[in-house]
């Protein structure tokens, strides 16, 4: 799984950056664990960037609520 | 040459608690035995040893892997599970040894004469997890799961048998995960949109607020210039001038505000000067003496009131003396008449008694006379002047001439007598009773007139008249009230001037205020969390692009690997299938690569088999869809595995299905399970290859093997 995926992602047409390449090895390191594995890294960071971007715009509110 | 099975060692390997050996023979093979025998075990226990935990994996497929979830390679009772496969052929004729052990620790080494040469028999084998399920080995399961699971894990089979498992496995988790993705994206483009919107109402509603405040401060009389930030501090030091002044005015201890450097300092200052201001208002010594004053006032109008009461009542007594005097005299006249009216009374009542006594003594002798043994003599009645008269007629009539002349004219004097007497006692009792209010009245007045001297600081003369100085004393009160009046009313406008300042820095505060917030909620989306909150949506967009791409590559792929592998085996899928239903008129068959389904149709028009193929039909796809990949096979595994390939088939199709596997076995090992009769015999019968028989024993037997060929 992570030989194929890694085939895939190798002929993707995005533009190479940091974060790119992180996210790349993340998928990579998730397909050890098989398919669920990839649908649960994905589910993972899914809810964390909800969670995170909740916090921002919780920081971001108070701004707009004590300016 | 592609490798065969040639022996299998078993030891701690699920029911095979003792060790155990089998050695194969090229052909096809048999492993035959009841239930409970170990059959699916060897077959497992070789595609353990080749591809070890992968086989329990999702790569193997959603069928496999959903039944071998937990499932336990090393026997319970056992200390250690090992199994070793030895194949035989190969380029250079060297025998192939894979030793794979289980547990904590456990792995696979590849030898060859006694070297190892891999870590990985997959790759040793030129195998992918993809190609051992679609091409060596057909577990049970998966020849099962046509049948007996929902349409869409029908077509993940015969994707895996298509030798695409891994692709399909590979798309499924990247839709879900898209889906999820994407619910993020829309999640965090949902929170920076309210955002957005918030910073859009609150700058419209402070906007509406600046202009208010800006009206309001040219109403103060803020000029523009006094409507610049920078002329806070100005706008404080003129109310803190007007303050001094005041406090200097008023002899107050000059009040110290807070230091206004900014217009931020100004809500401070004001907040301060405000409270300050309002104990000015209430802690004010006018407004105290003013209160003093007034109530001394209210006390004297109390006393000129009392006085004036006392007048009236003085004239009042006055009046009431006059009065008795006229009526029946001066108090020492009615005394004499009182004293003479008692002796008349006295002389009046000594009259009565003498007349009584006299009466008693009269009636008592002409009683006694009366009484005497002898007649009485007849005498001349005194009254009546009638000659010889009983005594009883004379007594008779001296009583009624005594009560009438005498004692009725007295009792009739006595009687006006004592009415006079009580009249002039009530006068006396009246006059007693004036003189007593008299006094009392005086002895008030003495009280006021020491009262108001007392107030006055001054004792107060008989010739002064308290009323007059009373009323003095109430008008210099009324010109002290008008005095502090005018003073209160002065302080009162130096307060309000302060307050008019503070006003004015009130109102330059409200205009920087909400020209403040609008600055800064118009330089909120330069600011750090604003842009963390972009950086986030990018992130979650970076990880949706990344997804989608791999979703159309993924689409390529698949049509690549389509092209690639299943067009190649396509025709043999066919002729497979006509050859196993016995129809060889049969329409065609085939994958549709944009939707991963087994077709069936005419001129490239067909409809999913899982909607209208009965159990037997899609058993017979899915082993021929597995015939087909093994036949066209690039790799180094010269055997292939099936385990019970014959339930869910009828007589016919069994007899047929036998009758391909002792083909195929002509050129390649061929292993298979099957715990029915009649496939057995069937396969037994084939007559093309002399099959290899491996009779098992159940588990709670002896573990005898029995190896024969018929």
């Amino acid at each position: 799984m992570r030989e194929l995926l890694e085939n895939l992602l190798r002929s993707l047409p995005l533009a190479a950056s940091e974060e790119m390449e992180s996210i790349k090895a993340e998928l990579l390191d998730a397909a050890e664990g098989g398919p669920e594995s990839i649908d649960t890294h994905f589910e993972e960071v899914a809810s964390d960037l909800v969670d995170e971007a909740r916090a921002v715009a919780e920081r971001v509110e108070s701004v707009i609520g004590g300016a | 040459m592609p490798y065969t099975v040639k022996s299998l060692k078993l030891e701690g390997f699920r029911g095979f608690r003792d060790f155990i050996s089998l050695d194969f023979e090229p052909g096809l093979v048999i492993l035959r035995g009841p239930n409970r025998s170990g059959k699916s075990s060897t077959v497992n226990a070789i595609a353990w040893a080749i591809a070890g935990g992968e086989v329990a994996k999702k790569d193997l497929g959603p069928v496999t892997i959903r039944e071998r979830v937990g499932w336990e390679a090393t026997n319970l009772e056992a200390k250690n599970c090992k199994v070793t496969l030895s194949l035989e052929g190969g380029d250079d004729g060297g025998d192939l040894v894979i030793e794979r052990t289980g547990g904590r620790g456990g792995g696979a080494v590849v030898m060859r004469r006694g070297d190892e040469i891999h870590s990985d028999p997959l790759k040793a084998l030129g195998l992918s997890v993809d190609s051992l399920v679609s091409s060596v080995f057909l577990p049970q399961e998966v020849v099962r799961a046509p049948v007996s699971v929902e349409p869409k894990s029908r077509e993940r089979v015969f994707a895996q048998l298509a030798g695409l498992g891994s692709l399909s496995a590979l798309e499924e988790a990247l839709s879900s995960s898209s889906a999820a993705i994407k619910g993020a994206c829309r999640e965090i483009q949902q929170l920076r949109d309210v955002i957005d919107g918030r910073i859009k109402a609150q700058v419209g509603l402070k906007k509406a607020d600046l202009e208010k405040a800006t009206q309001q401060a040219e109403t103060a009389g803020l000029t523009p210039s006094d409507l610049n930030r920078a002329a806070a501090p100005q706008l404080a030091q003129r109310t803190t001038a007007a303050i001094s002044a005041f406090c200097t005015s008023y002899s107050i201890e000059v009040l110290l505000v807070p230091e206004v450097t900014t217009w931020h300092d100004l809500e401070g200052f004001i907040a301060e000067v405000r409270s300050s201001l309002r104990v000015f208002e209430a802690e004010s010594p006018e407004t105290t003496r003013q209160s003093e004053v007034f109530q001394a006032k209210s006390e004297l109008q109390n006393l000129l009131d009392e006085h004036g009461r006392f007048k009236v009542k003085r004239e009042e007594l006055k009046a009431q003396r006059v009065c008795l005097s006229k009526n029946h005299g001066t108090q020492d006249a009615v005394s004499e008449r009182l004293d003479l009216e008692s002796e008349t009374l006295d002389s009046i009542e000594n009259e009565i008694e003498q007349a009584g006594k006299m009466k008693k003594m009269i009636s008592d002798a002409l009683a006694y006379f009366e009484s005497l043994p002898s007649d009485p003599p007849l005498i001349s009645c005194p009254v009546c002047q009638t000659e010889e008269v009983d005594l009883k007629h004379v007594r008779e009539h001296l009583s009624q001439e005594i009560e009438e002349a005498g004692l009725q004219p007295l009792h009739t004097r006595r009687d006006a007598c004592a009415k006079r007497k009580r009249e002039l006692l009530d006068v006396v009792h009246q006059y007693t009773e004036l003189a007593s209010s008299e006094e009392s009245l005086q002895k008030s007045m003495d009280e006021l007139r020491d009262t108001v001297a007392d107030t006055r600081g001054e004792s107060v003369g008989t010739a002064e008249s308290v009323e007059r100085i009373l009323k003095s004393l109430i008008g210099q009160k009324e010109s002290q009230l008008n005095d502090l009046k005018d003073l209160i009313r002065k302080r009162g406008m130096a307060i309000e001037q302060v307050r008019e300042s503070l006003e004015k820095a009130d109102a330059a505060r409200a205009v920087h205020e909400a020209s403040d917030f609008i600055d800064r909620l118009d330089d909120l989306p330069e600011s750090a969390d604003y842009r963390e909150l972009k950086t986030v949506g990018e992130r979650a967009d970076l990880y949706g692009s990344i997804v989608r791409e791999l979703l159309a590559a993924l689409g390529e792929e698949r049509t690549r690997a389509f092209e690639s592998q299943f067009e190649l085996v396509r025709a043999d899928v066919n002729d497979y299938y006509r050859e196993l239903v016995g129809r060889r008129d049969f329409p065609e068959i085939w994958i549709d690569p944009g939707k991963w389904e087994v077709v069936a149709g005419k001129d490239g028009r067909g409809r999913p088999v899982t909607t209208f193929f009965n159990i037997g039909d899609l058993t017979a796809v899915a082993l021929c869809l597995f015939l087909s990949s093994a036949v066209h096979a690039q790799h180094d595994a010269g055997f292939v595995l099936l385990d019970d390939p014959s339930q869910n088939l009828d007589d016919d199709h069994e007899a047929r299905l036998a009758a391909l596997l002792a083909d195929l076995a002509r050129n390649r090992q061929v292993i298979v399970t099957s715990t029915r009769t009649s496939f057995l015999q069937s396969l037994e019968r084939s007559g093309t290859v002399v099959p290899q028989i491996i009779e098992l024993a159940p588990w709670d037997d002896s573990r005898s093997v029995h190896v024969g060929r018929t």
